[in-house]
């Protein structure tokens, strides 16, 4: 499993956010989560994932983020 | 009884047969849930036999949610299954509680093995499941219990799936006709992670939250330790991946003492732990019953 592999493939998706392993879980941390929101994106996002041998991706808010006043992507 | 047109002659028949194997048996005891399957399969068994020769069983653990539990006895209400509470003790069990990839089978012989003697004491013919024939190509180690105790899956036999039983179940103006699947709170623990009391009240205590956020569709919290993954039914994923939508989520389940919280960008998968530890195939044992 590579976050940092997933971390630039996501990137080519024009996805931005901290990749983070946990297990076999990739989790992008990010203040903007609706770049998840579009399906077709969000398949593309799953399947670098598993590329990259991670079993799922989950989204995960900056521990610092209320929703509103977050580092833009 | 059956007022649907719309549903398949097919599984009529099938219920018919299904009716006609539970009068032959004279009497049961059905391993109760309150879930789809073992709702149906009560009701039917109702039809069939009058309700003094049908006892329906809910096993109590701390695997089974509150609202679990008040289900079945709500469903059981409303088809007049009379009930009994069984406390099991699964979690007592060092098998069931290291989680092993075979933990059902653990929880479903302790089950069984308490079941099947109150069925003996009363004098009831058969102890029957709610395992239909859906459930023949997932990966169900607990159904090796059922065997290993006698117990006998009629909805299965009929070949009844689960789609079918969802129609019947409308049919019969079930309320359970359209409830999620839900199995025991133990599933959102990964494979390898100690079963214990406080993951399963943390588990509980999130999705308890989450469903207070007006969440009404399938809904995992899955236990990683610091970190809650939620899974929500596709067509509700959307609307929460947004930062203010989010931020409600992950301080809803926060509440249940999660550290971290993260969405689950495919959204809801029964089984999904079996996925991530590439155990069979993608399916969940339910509560068994």
């Amino acid at each position: 499993m590579s976050a940092a592999g997933l971390q630039s493939a996501l990137e080519a998706l024009q996805l931005r956010g901290d990749v983070v392993a946990h297990g076999p879980v990739a989790i992008l941390v990010t203040g903007h989560p609706e770049q998840l929101a579009e399906p077709a994106l969000r398949e593309a996002a799953l399947h670098a994932a598993s590329v990259h041998g991670f079993r799922t991706l989950a989204v995960e808010l900056p521990s610092d983020a209320s929703g509103a006043h977050v580092p833009g992507p | 009884m059956i007022a649907d047109q719309a549903l398949d002659e097919r599984a009529l028949a099938k219920e018919r047969a299904l009716l006609d194997w539970l009068a032959a048996r004279g009497s049961v005891l059905v391993g109760f849930s309150g879930g789809v399957d073992s709702t149906y399969l009560a009701a039917c068994a109702v039809e069939a036999l009058g309700p003094d020769r049908v006892l329906g069983v809910i096993g109590r653990s701390a695997s089974l949610s509150r609202v679990q539990w008040t289900s079945a006895r709500e469903a059981a209400d409303h088809i007049g299954l009379p009930v009994l509470e069984l406390d099991t003790e699964e979690l007592a069990d060092p098998r069931y509680e290291s989680n092993p990839g075979n933990r059902c089978y653990f929880c479903k012989t302790e089950l069984w093995t308490r079941l099947v003697p109150v069925a003996r004491a009363r004098g009831l013919a058969a102890v029957v499941d709610g395992t239909n024939a859906s459930d023949g190509t997932d990966y169900r180690p607990g159904a090796a219990a059922a065997r290993e105790h006698g117990v006998e899956s009629p909805l299965a036999d009929a070949g009844l799936t689960k789609d079918e039983i969802r129609s019947l179940s409308r049919a019969r103006k079930l309320p359970t006709w359209s409830q999620p699947s839900a199995p025991c709170l133990a599933s959102r623990i990964p494979y390898g992670t100690a079963v214990t009391p406080e993951r399963l009240r943390s588990v509980e205590q999130a999705e308890q939250a989450v469903r207070a956020l007006g969440i009404s569709g399938d809904l995992r919290v899955r236990h990683h330790g610091s970190v809650a993954r939620v899974e929500l039914a596709p067509d509700e994923l959307s609307q929460w991946l947004d930062a203010t939508a989010l931020a409600r989520l992950t301080a809803a389940v926060r509440t249940a003492g999660f550290r971290r919280v993260a969405l689950d960008a495919r959204g809801f998968r029964s089984g999904s732990l079996n996925v991530l530890a590439g155990i069979g195939a993608p399916a969940e044992t339910g509560t068994g019953t």
